[in-house]
Order: C-alpha cells, then sequence, then structure tokens
C-alpha cells in the first residue's frame, strides 16, 4: 500500500472564522453551517490532495476519538435551556456527516467511514484499510485522524494526562494507493499484538533504522525490544503526526508502534520509496 | 482464501419485545386490524416505539441492555470462553452514548463520558476479548456496514470470529433533531411506501449477531454477497435519480453470483421519509424492470420504528429469525401504492421456512448497503 500524499495539522486551537479562512483557498463548498470538526476534517484532507491526482473511487476512513464531544454538548445546552434544536446542529452532532461534506467538496464518490478504537482510532483505520488493499477489497485510501480540542466540557472525572493534552485540533491524512508510481513510502506490513510479549519477540527479530511511539508506548518504552539509538521523539499528542514526522525523517526502513493501555497494540512497517 | 460467513447467532431487544422469542412472536401476532392498538400501548406521551421494560436511569438502561443482547448472543452460539477471547466487537450506533451525555448534563450539569471508551471497556470486559473494538458510524447504514466489515475480514481469513453490535437508545437530541428536519410522522402512523406516508417514527432497540465461518446450526443464514455505494445528492435524503440505490442492490446480486430469479424476498430500507421512500421505490421498481423479474418486497419498520444505525442487525435478525419459524411477514399498515410504480410490498404472511434475502439500507449522507442473505441450501454456493 503506497503512500502518495501525507498531511500533517496539530496546533493549539482556531475558531472556526479562522478555519473557514483558511478554507476559501482550497475548496469551493459553502461551509457556514459547517461544524468545526468538519471545517477541520475539510481543512486537512483537501490540503492532503491539493497536489495530486487522486482516486474519485476511493475509500474514506476518518478517525476521531472524541467524535462530535463539542457539538453534542452545544445540542445539551440548549435542550437544557429549552431551546428547540436547530436543524444544522443535530446534523453536526452526526460524525458521518464529515464524509459527505469531504466527498462534495473534494469530488470522490467512495464510500466513507467514521471509526473510533479507544486510543488506537487511526491504527484502527490504517490497518482496516490494509487488510481492504491486502485482499483487493479497495485500491485507494484517504485516512484521516480528526479531533477538535477539548474545551469547556463539564467533565465529571479527572481528565487523565492524555486528555488533558488534547488542547490541540487535529486532522491529519495520508492518501494511500495500490501503485508506486510517484509514491513517498509504502506500508510493507501491518501487525497486532494482543500479547505485549509476543510484540516484543516479534520486535526482536525485526531490521529497521528508525523507530518512532505513540503516547502509551512511549510510557511503556524502557519495556520495548527496541533499539533506543534509532528512536525518534516527538512533542505531538496523536498518533496520526507522530507517524507523518516518522515518514518525513527520511530514513529507510522505519517501524512505527502503537499500545493502548493495556499495552495490546499494532506494529506498522513502513519503507520509504527514494526517486 | 475465500471462507464463507454464517451468522451464528443472535439476539434481540426492541419495542416488540424484550428478546429473540418474544419479538418474533409479537411481531407474528400484529395484523392491520390490531396494529392501533399496538402502537398505543407502545407509544407513550411521544410517537416512539420504545424498549418496554423500565429502568431507573437511562443509564442502567444502556448497559442493562447492552449486557442483556451480549449474553443472549453468546448463550444463543454457546460460546466457549476460549471462543469469546477470539470475538472481534463492532459496535455501531448513529446516536452512540448521546442518551447517556444528555442524562448526566440535564440532571447533574456534567459528562460522566467524552468518547465512547466507557461502552468498549464495559463490553470487553464482559467478553474478555483479545482485541480492540471498534465504533463504527455510517448513520443508519451503521449496522449493515459493521457486518459487512467483518464479513469481508471473516472471508479473508484475517479474523476468526466478530460480533457486531447495533444499538440505538431514546434521546430527546435524536428525536428533536429528527422533528427539526420535518421528518417525523405528525399521524402517528408509521406507513412507508404508502403513498400518503408523512414521516418516519423513531424506535430505540439493541441487537447482536456473532458471525464466524461455520454454520453452528442447519438453518444458519449464510451471507453470500454484499455491495456499498454513496451518491452526495443530500446530506438528508437520497437523489430521486435512484442510481445508487439500484446500483447498491445490483452490485450486492453480483457478488453473489445471483440475479433476481434467485431472490426470495427484497427488505427495503424503507425510512418513511418522501424523498427518500420516493428514491428507494424507483431502484426497486428499476431493478425489478432490469432483471425483468420481481420478488415480494418486506417492510419491517413499522414493527419496531426507525432505529437509525442499529435497523441493519435488528432488521435482519427479525427477518432471518421470522422466516425460520416459518412466516414471511408482511408489511403492515399499507394503503396506498405510489402511481407508476409496478409492485406493492407484501400484504399477507407467507409460510416459509428458508429464503434467500436482498437486504437493503440506506444512511443520512449517501450511504447505501446491500447484503444477500440465505439459507436455502442450494443458493448457498
Amino acid at each position: 500500500m503506497y503512500i502518495k500524499s501525507y498531511f500533517s495539522y496539530e496546533d493549539i486551537e482556531k475558531t472556526d472564522k479562522e478555519f473557514k479562512s483558511m478554507l476559501k483557498e482550497l475548496i469551493s463548498l459553502d461551509t457556514r453551517k459547517l461544524s468545526k470538526l468538519n471545517l477541520l476534517a475539510l481543512y486537512g484532507s483537501s490540503s492532503c490532495l491539493k497536489n495530486i491526482n487522486y482516486e474519485k473511487e476511493l475509500s474514506l476512513y476518518i478517525a476521531s476519538h472524541f467524535a462530535c464531544i463539542n457539538e453534542t454538548f452545544k445540542v445539551l445546552k440548549e435542550i437544557k435551556n429549552k431551546n428547540p434544536i436547530m436543524p444544522f446542529d443535530f446534523l453536526n452532532i452526526n460524525t458521518n456527516n464529515m464524509g459527505f461534506y469531504l466527498s462534495k467538496a473534494l469530488n470522490f464518490l467512495g464510500n466513507s467511514y467514521t471509526i473510533s478504537s479507544e486510543f488506537l482510532s487511526f491504527e484502527k483505520a490504517i490497518y482496516t484499510a490494509f487488510l481492504e488493499y491486502k485482499n483487493g477489497i479497495n485500491s485507494s485510501f484517504l485516512i484521516g485522524d480528526v479531533d477538535s480540542a477539548l474545551k469547556d466540557l463539564p467533565y465529571s472525572k479527572n481528565l487523565s494526562q492524555i486528555q488533558n493534552n488534547l488542547t490541540n485540533d487535529i486532522s491529519s491524512w495520508i492518501y494511500f494507493e495500490n501503485s508506486s508510481k510517484n509514491s513517498i513510502a509504502k506500508i510493507e506490513d501491518i501487525l497486532y499484538f494482543s500479547s505485549f510479549d509476543e510484540l516484543n519477540s516479534c520486535l526482536k527479530t525485526k531490521k529497521y533504522d528508525s523507530v518512532a511511539l505513540n503516547y502509551f508506548a512511549n510510557i511503556y518504552k524502557n519495556d520495548l525490544n527496541i533499539d533506543n539509538s534509532l528512536l525518534l521523539s516527538y512533542d505531538n499528542f496523536s498518533t496520526s503526526s507522530n507517524i507523518i514526522n516518522l515518514l518525513d525523517s527520511g530514513f529507510k526502513k522505519q517501524i512505527f508502534i502503537s499500545l493502548d493501555s493495556t499495552k495490546r497494540g499494532y506494529i506498522i512497517f513502513f519503507q520509504s520509496i527514494t526517486v | 482464501m475465500d471462507k464463507k460467513v454464517y451468522i451464528t447467532a443472535s439476539s434481540i431487544v426492541c419495542a416488540l419485545g424484550e428478546d429473540k422469542k418474544s419479538s418474533i412472536s409479537k411481531l407474528h401476532s400484529i395484523s392491520n386490524l390490531n396494529y392501533k392498538e399496538y402502537l398505543k400501548n407502545n407509544f407513550e406521551e411521544i410517537n416512539y416505539y420504545r424498549i418496554k421494560e423500565k429502568f431507573n436511569s437511562k443509564r442502567e438502561k444502556f448497559f442493562k441492555v447492552l449486557e442483556k443482547t451480549i449474553k443472549d448472543a453468546i448463550l444463543d452460539a454457546n460460546l466457549k470462553d476460549e471462543e469469546k477471547k477470539e470475538l472481534h466487537v463492532f459496535f455501531a450506533s448513529t446516536s452512540m452514548n448521546i442518551s447517556l451525555l444528555e442524562e448526566d448534563f440535564l440532571e447533574q450539569n456534567i459528562l460522566s463520558a467524552i468518547s465512547f471508551d466507557e461502552i468498549s471497556e464495559f463490553v470487553e470486559k464482559i467478553l474478555n476479548t483479545k482485541y480492540p473494538s471498534v465504533f463504527i458510524q455510517t448513520a443508519c447504514t451503521s449496522s449493515a456496514n459493521a457486518i459487512i466489515k467483518a464479513t469481508n475480514f471473516i472471508k479473508n481469513g484475517e479474523i476468526k470470529r466478530a460480533m457486531v453490535i447495533g444499538f440505538e437508545f431514546f434521546n430527546q437530541s435524536t428525536y428533536e433533531g429528527f422533528s427539526s428536519l420535518m421528518l417525523v410522522s405528525q399521524s402517528g402512523e408509521y406507513k412507508p411506501f404508502d403513498k400518503n406516508s408523512d414521516g418516519l417514527i423513531l424506535g430505540e432497540a439493541c441487537s447482536c449477531v456473532i458471525l464466524e465461518s461455520k454454520k453452528r446450526s442447519n438453518n444458519d443464514f449464510e451471507i453470500l454477497g454484499f455491495a456499498t455505494t454513496f451518491d452526495d445528492f443530500s446530506i438528508t435524503s437520497s437523489n430521486p435519480d435512484a442510481k445508487a440505490t439500484f446500483n447498491s442492490m445490483n452490485e450486492a446480486l453480483n457478488s453473489a453470483s445471483l440475479n433476481l430469479n434467485n431472490i426470495t424476498c427484497l427488505k427495503a430500507h424503507a425510512t418513511g421519509s418522501e424523498n427518500s421512500n420516493l428514491s428507494e421505490v424507483n431502484a426497486i421498481d428499476k431493478l425489478f424492470k432490469y432483471h425483468n423479474k420481481k420478488c415480494d418486497v418486506v417492510v419491517l419498520k413499522p414493527y419496531i420504528g426507525h432505529t437509525l444505525g442499529s435497523c441493519g442487525t435488528n432488521e435482519i435478525i427479525l427477518l432471518c429469525e421470522s422466516i425460520k419459524n416459518g412466516t414471511l411477514p408482511k408489511t403492515i399498515n399499507f394503503k396506498e401504492p405510489y402511481s407508476n410504480i409496478d409492485f406493492t410490498p407484501l400484504l399477507e404472511d407467507k409460510k416459509i421456512n428458508s429464503a434467500t434475502i436482498l437486504f437493503h439500507f440506506v444512511g443520512f449522507g449517501g450511504s447505501n448497503s446491500s447484503l444477500i442473505l440465505s439459507n436455502e441450501d442450494n443458493k448457498c454456493i
């Protein structure tokens, strides 16, 4: 599965107005009533596909951990105040409408799916696409990781460190195809491990010249069978941004390790393609 | 590798009943004569198909019903502990955890969850599964698409077995949201595909299917084929040209190497909203004309309401189990067909216990999903 293009956006929160203004240069869609999550998704995806020819039948996977929580909270406040719900506010609490707006703006007609899988949402989306590629079900994929900054939510529990860190807007995207022409890198394999020991055993047998980790893998990095001298550390919160930084690193054989809080997870094997 | 995929077990809690057996029994007992009485007993202060059992809170209802549905399906399959660990869990819903968020915020001014993690942690604890579960959202096609994804993985030998859980629980946000879009029936009578249909009526339900590559009983339904298509006509309704819907159904037939001659019945999405109704009716008419053949058309939403993202698992279970129990169920409350359309839904029960069914589902944002299921031996290729 060949990577044709990627785009990473992870930055401190911007307003809807700022995104709308940035989007004017990228797409012609009417964005007046769109939620922040939709605007973020449009910004990242259109930036990713800006300079390439992409398949119109691509499959779209949007990973989101917190999905429409900010938009849902807005609707809940209206209900609490006994105000009527406006149609677009309601539509904005349905995460899958991101796919509709992206298709409209970028003129593709493949199927779209929104995926959440605890803190492995982006990895699950890539893994799903990889299996579909491997089994010939689809040949082109646009995979995004979209979450808007959490703010002013009356969350009853102590925010764990990972959630505390989510003060950034995230919209990072990778576009994959089955042909190597004009590709930047390729995914050679993705392996899932329900056992940490098995993951470590696998790591012993693999050759690589750089390795990067997601948030939880970084917590457990001293337990991982990795060559620390090859470890690349990034300050991003999201896995997608870390993966894109790894792809940018210039190394030939790269691996990315993603774990969840119970030490289950994925190893993704990348190989850069030099022109 | 191309393995077969069967629905080897299932469970449901819906407006018809608190389990599969009582739901099928109730479904068979409803007729045009007692339909209004059924609705009267079902609807409370608003027109909404509710799960009957009373709970102290929405939270209790959500997790008790979810737990019961999962445990009923495990029991139905007689899954051993080792087999449970191998389950890949797919959650599918439109409103996800909104009922929980709503109760928290309206009653206590707090939110006790800001992601879906508490749901997956709850279910993974019951099953002790080795794999992280995944939530799939594609609006009203969510659970149908989750079945398709899981089927692909089993077919290709990537996973051994899957559990697809479709769930939708009452919440004011969704109810008022649909009302704001003017999609909810004012008459309080659900009559999709009827010329005088005046909108949809929402419902809540939770259901679960287990998918495996080997049958557990002789009349298990096999998933023979499927297809998905997309149209970008409107966020809330299907394109009146009906192309995407026709293509989805026709491609599903192709993927199963079948044609309409092999199909016992078509379970339509039949949402009840004007544009989507008309689009789907046109697509079915076109499909029948294309194949120069008709089959029975079954409409289930008047029995349980439109259960949004969970309607895939709900309607697949209700129809397959009804057939296993000897009845292809009639469409209730249908009076007048659209003009220029050359079919009407099935109006009388048919006595059959095996069938090959084309299921169709449509979702907000232009998503179409079709699946072909069969428990007829000669159709299972």
